[in-house]
């Protein structure tokens, strides 16, 4: 083998003191070197302090109907208007984010977690003899069956199975999503593999699962944060966008979905107010999560580092 | 220097400064050499001292964030630090040619070589296509490849390393240029190979008379093949002399210190620890092992394997280094690996410390692991990047099921067994140097007290004056810990320092097996002997002793018939071509399988001509 140079000689000879930045400041500074991250980091921000102060900053109840006031525009004491059945919509819009946020993230983490403890096991045993490979294929078979179905419609299957309501929304949207963590992580697993400190691992007496969940999988998981980021803006999406065709959470439940839904059908005759503001909100938080996992995927790019 | 008879190239002066994020970074400073014609020049120095960098310079090449801010390098009366690129293809490629490292990368992978020397052709000087291809066959010839006429439609990858090497040298010589830099021209190459294409290189600038400089890492170069010397530090230069008054007496510090350091590692003036002469007969052996086998399948090929071990007995007593030595293709790194069960043996038979550890399975084999370790060829690569220094200690230790408060204490004391203090445990690998590094390896290996040491290629990814640390680090260690080393390596000097007995692998057997004084003074088989004549002792003076082999190691998917060296030995009978001969005993503790190896003895050694 060839003896290793430096790997990037624009750097010369670096100095082996200096301590690097730590992971966090490194991610901070780069996400704000760039438009796209500075615009994600402060959405996603705004969206997760509003999630946890909306009962403070509401100023109506939002299932609480104002009878006389029934598609009002907005004004002073409706900043958003009202809609149909005469509920307020700021208010609604804002307390929306309780019902999107706390799913889309559970869903999100439960994706993550049986997308990496899948993707380790089919990237450390996969293409191999035995029962660990036996079990590799089947896994990655399963992942291609679900895979081969648009996301939209299996959740919605699902759903339309289990019945409607957060609980069920957060279990589909989880499922849905796992393989695209699996298949990541086993990815870079396969690549790690034949590294030689996989081999000391072993050398050390670990047993397989050992090697590969305590020795091999620390290395591989700021990926699958950056595309927790990623699936965190599809999986609000996907909430709204099954409230949108009534699978998801259930009519005086504010969630941005089912407002654009019901909202929509005034826009004709000129009463934009009730699904324009939710679409906005939805929106922006998409796009929001959206540019913060692209700039995140940027900055653990090795290439990318200076 | 300048203005002396025959300078080719002079630099004066020349600073070249990296201006990164990071701040300025100053790659070269005030660097003046001179080439002169028909001489060889040898810049040495530790990686990253500024070596390529200063190659680039000189032809005014410099990369992006870099640039020559001082100085200049004068070619004819022209200085090439003031042309425009124009002006500069003009004399990159004709007047000066560059023969890279890494052949592999430096052809392009989607062209024939045939045409790859065509293009080079045409790029300066206006000549038909036939002409084009007729001067490539040509040049194949001239640096020694078999059958140009057929070699020129070969691809890069149908190539081996040295082959792809000579074709760069073909490259560069196709204008007769007045300068050829090779920047590590041998790095990568095994020691048989390397000798022959230094030899090559040698005889074809005897004949064009270039000026050359050698860009590299290993003194045993510059003492054979060069005339001057350039040794580099930190972007300056220490020292540049006349290679035989280095030697004698270098006159900087730094000199000094680099060639004691290589000096007692590769002569082996140092015995080694383990010296006690083991005598395996005594006890049973710690490590037996007996007609391994292994087969690698082939991808895509049904019928076809690489054989890489075939048949191989050895034994390792305990407490002693036994020394496994091969060129890349040897199937010395897959015994190493079969010893440690990561791979399964076709056929064969492993026994440690009484137990056949080659018929157990994975669980049973768990517990056993803590007594046999090892250590890889990687420095880096082989820590876990996610974890601290201490916790890669650690890990063999808390498998092993030890208390946590013994653990720490173990872990302090093995860190400093291997030079290292507890603040280095608390680093993550990425902060370490190549040398420190390896060290934290071996302090892995160590922590349990193991019976066995592996150690693959523990020296070959380090500097010369690194690698002569580790050799030393293990000596001691071996004298501190009763454990037996099984020490696999290409590099015949650093073995030698370490180890008190020798089997040499071709081909996936033991060719020759002797106690390491023994194996030193006379070799009694011709792989053996090409192995060690091919050793560059970085002494001007040391013979060349001239046994060399023909071509390279065939490939191991079809072995030749008969004795796997015939093909390539130059003193082989037709006999040999027919039935493998046996690894017969010469002597106690001697063996050598070889039809021949009585011709062997006493074969005089003959110094080269020319310089």
């Amino acid at each position: 083998m060839d003896p290793i140079e430096p790997i990037d000689a624009t750097l010369g000879p670096a100095p082996l003191t200096g301590r690097r930045e730590s992971p966090f400041r490194y991610y901070l500074r780069f996400v704000l070197s760039r438009p796209a991250g500075i615009f994600g980091l402060v959405m996603v921000s705004a969206v997760l302090i509003i999630t946890i102060i909306a009962p403070w900053i509401i100023p109506y109840d939002p299932e609480k109907t104002f009878p006389g006031l029934i598609l009002e525009p907005p004004s002073g004491a409706h900043w958003f208007g009202t809609d149909a059945t005469g509920l307020d919509v700021f208010s609604r819009v804002i307390a929306a984010t309780r019902t999107d946020i706390p799913v889309a993230f559970a869903a999100t983490a439960a994706s993550m977690a049986i997308g990496v403890i899948l993707g380790v096991i089919a990237g450390y045993f996969g293409e191999r003899r035995g029962l660990g490979g036996a079990m590799s294929e089947i896994i990655m078979r399963i992942l291609d069956i679900f895979q081969a179905f648009p996301v939209f419609v299996l959740a919605l299957v699902l759903v339309a199975a289990a019945g409607s309501g957060a609980l069920n929304v957060g279990i589909a949207i989880a499922f849905v999503n796992a393989p695209i963590f699996a298949r990541l992580i086993r990815g870079q697993i396969l690549g790690l593999r034949r590294m030689p400190f996989v081999e000391a691992a072993r050398c050390a007496g670990g047993t397989p699962l050992r090697v590969a969940f305590h020795n091999v999988m620390p290395n591989v998981v700021s990926p699958a944060f950056v595309q927790a980021s990623v699936t965190l803006g599809f999986a609000i999406l996907l909430t709204a966008g099954l409230s949108f065709v009534g699978a998801g959470v259930p009519a005086p439940t504010p969630e941005w979905g089912l407002m654009v839904a019901s909202g929509g059908r005034h826009i004709i005759t000129g009463e934009w107010w009730p699904s324009v503001f939710p679409g906005l909100a939805l929106g922006g938080t998409i796009l929001g999560f959206a540019f913060l996992g692209e700039v995140m995927g940027q900055a653990i790019n090795p290439l990318e580092r200076r | 220097m300048s203005a002396g008879n025959g300078v080719v190239l002079s630099a004066a002066g020349v600073s070249t400064t990296f201006f990164t994020h990071g701040g300025e970074v100053e790659a070269v400073r005030d660097v003046s050499l001179d080439l002169r014609k028909g001489q060889m020049l040898g810049l040495v120095g530790e990686t990253g001292c500024g070596k390529s960098v200063l190659v680039h310079s000189l032809i005014n090449q410099v990369r992006f964030p870099g640039r020559v801010v001082d100085g200049e390098v004068r070619l004819e009366g022209e200085d090439l630090l003031s042309l425009d690129e124009r002006s500069l293809r003009r004399v990159r490629g004709r007047k000066i040619a560059i023969i890279g490292s890494n052949p592999g990368a430096s052809l392009d992978p989607l062209a024939t070589i045939g045409d790859q020397l065509g293009r080079a052709i045409t790029a300066h000087e206006k000549v038909t296509a036939p002409e084009a291809t007729a001067r490539a066959i040509e040049a194949l010839e001239s640096v020694g490849i078999p059958d140009p006429e057929r070699r020129k439609d070969a691809h890069p990858h149908e190539l081996s390393v040295g082959m792809a090497q000579r074709v760069l040298i073909a490259m560069a010589l196709l204008h007769s240029p007045d300068v050829i830099i090779a920047d590590e021209p041998t790095a990568g190459l095994d020691v048989t190979v390397q000798r022959q294409v230094l030899n090559l290189l040698r005889q074809l600038l005897a004949d064009l008379g270039s000026a050359t400089m050698i860009v590299t890492r290993d003194l045993g170069i510059v003492a054979q093949y060069c005339d001057d010397l350039a040794v580099m530090r930190n972007g300056s230069l220490v020292e540049h002399t006349p290679v035989v008054s280095f030697f004698d007496r270098p006159s900087e510090a730094y000199s000094r210190d680099l060639l004691g350091r290589v000096m007692t590692s590769a002569v082996g003036e140092s015995t080694p620890a383990a010296a006690a002469p083991a005598e395996p007969q005594v006890a049973e052996p710690l490590l037996s092992v007996r007609d391994l086998v292994k087969y690698f399948p082939v991808r895509g090929a049904r019928h076809l394997n690489v054989h890489a071990v075939n048949g191989v007995s050895f034994d390792v007593a305990r407490g002693e280094a036994l020394g496994l030595v091969g060129e890349s293709g040897s199937g010395k790194t897959t015994v190493g690996r079969l010893v440690l069960r990561l791979i399964e043996p076709t056929s064969g038979t492993i026994d440690f410390a009484g137990e056949r550890t080659s018929e157990m399975s994975e669980a049973e084999m768990r517990p056993l692991r803590s007594r046999i370790q090892m250590v890889f060829q990687e420095p880096h690569a082989s820590l876990n990047p996610s974890t601290s220094v201490a916790r890669n200690i650690d890990e063999p230790l808390r498998v092993s099921g030890m208390g946590r408060r013994e653990r720490t204490e173990r872990v302090r004391e093995v860190l400093h067994m291997v030079h290292l203090t507890e603040a280095d445990g608390e680093k993550f690998p990425h902060q370490l140097s190549a040398g420190q590094a390896q060290r934290v390896g071996i302090a892995r290996a160590i922590g349990t007290e193991p019976d066995l040491v592996v150690l693959d290629e523990p020296t070959s990814q380090l500097d010369i004056a690194i690698r002569a640390e580790i050799i030393d680090l293990l000596n001691e260690i071996s004298g501190q810990l009763d454990m037996a080393y099984l020490f696999i390596s290409h590099d015949l000097t650093a073995v030698r320092s370490v180890c008190s007995r020798i089997a040499v692998m071709y081909l996936g057997k033991i060719v020759e097996v002797a106690p390491t004084a023994e194996m030193f003074a006379g070799q009694r088989h011709p792989y053996s002997k090409a192995l060690l004549s091919s050793v560059l002792y970085p002494d001007p003076e040391a013979l060349l002793p001239d046994f060399r082999l023909e071509a390279e190691i065939p490939s191991p998917i079809h072995l030749p018939e008969g004795c796997h060296l015939h093909p390539r030995c130059p003193i082989a009978t037709p006999e040999c071509g027919v039935t493998y001969p046996p690894l017969v005993e010469l002597s106690p503790q001697r063996h050598a399988a070889c039809y021949r190896s009585d011709v062997l003895v006493g074969a005089p050694a003959i110094r080269e001509e020319g310089r």
